[in-house]
């Protein structure tokens, strides 16, 4: 008998990370429903259940404000961070390039010009509301999306250079057209549009998480059902038609499941950067490529970091609060230049 | 069974194949020779129905496109060449990846990947990340992954199609024979195997038959003796050669002459 073990194939090491994850994610929960600007109080996640001797210090002001303000931002904060993340991981297994990520080819800039026209149109045209801010963010991604792809796909073979470069042509353009609504809007308007183009989870609450959150969740389910095809997909068009998988059907519903949820999350949150490039890398490092380990993982992370951003954002400039996309620009920016460096080394090693 | 009918490949304004016919039955190990350009990869990818073409392909009497995908994934498998993978699998996942057509318990598909490894003697290579590995050991692991998808480490199984292209062009001569003697005794136990390889003396020692293709058609198809001599292949590979046999097997041997004065032209 061969003493030859194969660990990696049938170990359960990953599991530990996801408990890991799940643990610090309910710690960072509840932190995050236990503070704010109005107090601090570590009863307020559980003030359901608690006896009323133990809660005569907690009013129904408190109470509404876990209710309608924390809890929906949590929501939120874990509905973007999943998406985002898982998103990315599907676009690289997509570009079969560790670098690709919807923010940096400018899917993001795509939905968010869309949902940035509805939200400066509505108060002008008549039959534009709010409700389709989601839509339009998604089109507006499943648009981008689908030109970038076609522009850096050559037979079968991605173009990362073309990618990224055709991610900073649409960024520049998206942002050129951003400064011409903001120039036209009027002033609640252009404060809602900075908000957007920055990234925040501020505008958090149950009516807007409605028209956002089926996006997000049909997305993320989706990819998740789908993981072991995408899988093939990392071995190149060729190798994973040659195992079975319809490849051309594969790419298409990847597209769109990723527009789906990137506008979801643009729609909800805005444009925040680098989650889906930051978190699916660190997942790899933890349990390998493999999406049926790393998904699940990078999906965790993504809502853990989503809080922590969060959590920073809110912290670093209080009472006030930094929009979201510039703590996750601050750390993801270097990350990408680091991750730059080292393909670079790779190449020439 | 492989039978490919009047294949004709186009690509822009250029004929790579042209109605190219041929049958490959079950127990044989084929090679295709040919100069570069001479469409031995293009044809490969036709029966893998990678680019458009014309004609018909045929699997044990099945067109290929009638057969379901994921079947027609454990009835025929392609080694690519030059397809290197950006994430960091493991050797072990790598290969697991074969398996890909099979619906089958996790446990079963470990020692299905235990198996090949330990046939491959990859043993050393199982944890290591792919992105690392040189040339040869990753082409080692795409042929070990080629045998997950097919089941070739089973000897009882039949009826399959293997195509390689290229398989041995990074390999050391142990490791071309490992592969090569593998390939040969996929063959022998009743399946088809089909190698481009630009190493005419391997395409002599392991061959059945030999197809040699010239500007996309079959210029020669015959036994490694009738195809490997002198007169067919001098003008095709525009070099001078010498052909003896080998001392041992009987078989040709070329011994190639560097290219001097206006034939260097």
């Amino acid at each position: 008998m061969s003493n030859i073990t194969l660990p990696i194939l049938n170990s359960k090491q990953h599991l530990k990370w996801y408990w890991l994850s799940i643990f610090l994610l309910l710690s960072l929960a509840w932190l995050s429903l236990s503070s704010g600007p109005v107090g601090w109080d570590w009863k307020m996640p559980i003030v359901w259940l608690l006896p009323n001797s133990m809660t005569t210090d907690i009013n129904d002001l408190h109470i509404s404000v876990v209710s309608q303000i924390r809890l929906p931002r949590l929501m939120l904060a874990i509905l973007v961070g999943s998406v985002l993340a898982c998103s990315g991981a599907a676009t690289q297994a997509l570009c079969r390039n560790p670098l690709a990520d919807p923010s940096l080819m400018g899917v993001t800039g795509g939905a968010a010009v869309a949902a940035i026209a509805v939200i400066a149109l509505a108060p002008k045209v008549s039959f534009i509301n709010e409700a389709m801010v989601a839509p339009a963010a998604f089109i507006g991604a499943l648009t981008i999306t689908s030109v970038i792809y076609r522009l850096a796909n050559h037979q079968g073979q991605v173009q990362i250079t073309t990618l990224l470069l055709a991610g900073v042509a649409i960024n520049a353009i998206a942002m050129a057209i951003i400064g011409l609504f903001s120039f036209f809007a009027d002033d609640s308007s252009l404060r809602l549009m900075t908000y957007w183009q920055m990234g925040s989870l501020g505008g958090a609450s149950w009516s807007a998480m409605t028209y956002g959150a089926p996006l997000i969740i049909i997305s993320t389910i989706t990819l998740l059902l789908k993981k072991r095809q995408i899988n093939a997909l990392m071995l190149g068009e060729r190798d994973a038609r040659h195992l079975g998988v319809n490849v051309k059907r594969l790419k298409t519903e990847v597209v769109f499941l990723v527009a789906l949820g990137v506008g979801g999350a643009v729609a909800m949150a805005g444009m925040i950067g680098f989650v889906g490039l930051v978190v699916p890398h660190i997942a790899r490092l933890l349990v390998g490529p493999d999406l049926r380990k790393m998904l699940p993982l990078s999906m965790l992370l993504g809502c853990l970091l989503m809080l922590l951003a969060d959590w920073i954002a809110r912290l670093i400039v209080a009472p006030s609060e930094l929009p979201i996309g510039i703590v996750t620009a601050l750390f993801g920016a270097p990350f990408f230049i680091y991750q730059l460096i080292k393909q670079k080394r790779g190449a020439h090693a | 069974m492989l039978e490919c009918k009047n294949i004709s490949i186009t690509r822009g304004t250029k004929r790579i194949i042209h109605d190219l016919s041929f049958t490959a039955h079950q127990g044989e190990f084929i090679v295709l020779l040919g100069e570069n350009g001479a469409g031995k990869s293009t044809l490969l990818s036709a029966i893998c129905d990678d680019l458009y073409y014309s004609g018909e392909v045929l699997l044990n009497e099945q067109s290929i496109h009638v057969l379901d995908p994921q079947t027609l994934a454990t009835q025929r498998a392609m080694l690519l060449q030059n397809n290197r993978v950006n994430f960091a699998f493991s050797a072990a996942e790598l290969i697991a990846m074969g398996r890909y057509p099979y619906h089958e318990t996790a446990q079963a598909q470990a020692d299905v990947v235990n198996d090949i490894i330990t046939q491959m003697s990859l043993e050393a290579l199982a944890d290591r990340d792919v992105t690392v590995l040189s040339g040869g050991e990753f082409q080692r692991v795409q042929f070990a992954r080629c045998i997950a998808q097919l089941n070739a480490h089973n000897t009882q199984t039949t009826g399959k199609l293997m195509l390689l292209d290229e398989p041995t062009s990074a390999l050391d001569l142990h490791h071309q024979h490992v592969t090569l003697s593998k390939a040969k005794s996929f063959a022998e136990q009743g399946n088809t195997v089909i190698a481009v390889l630009h190493d005419l003396n391997l395409a002599s020692l392991y061959a059945d038959r030999i197809l040699l293709l010239h500007h996309g058609i079959i210029y020669h198809d015959g036994k490694p003796q009738d195809v490997l001599r002198p007169e067919v292949l001098q003008p095709i590979y525009r070099a001078g050669m010498q052909i003896n046999l080998h001392p041992s097997f009987e078989i040709p041997m070329i011994f190639s002459e560097p290219l001097t004065g206006a034939s260097n032209a």
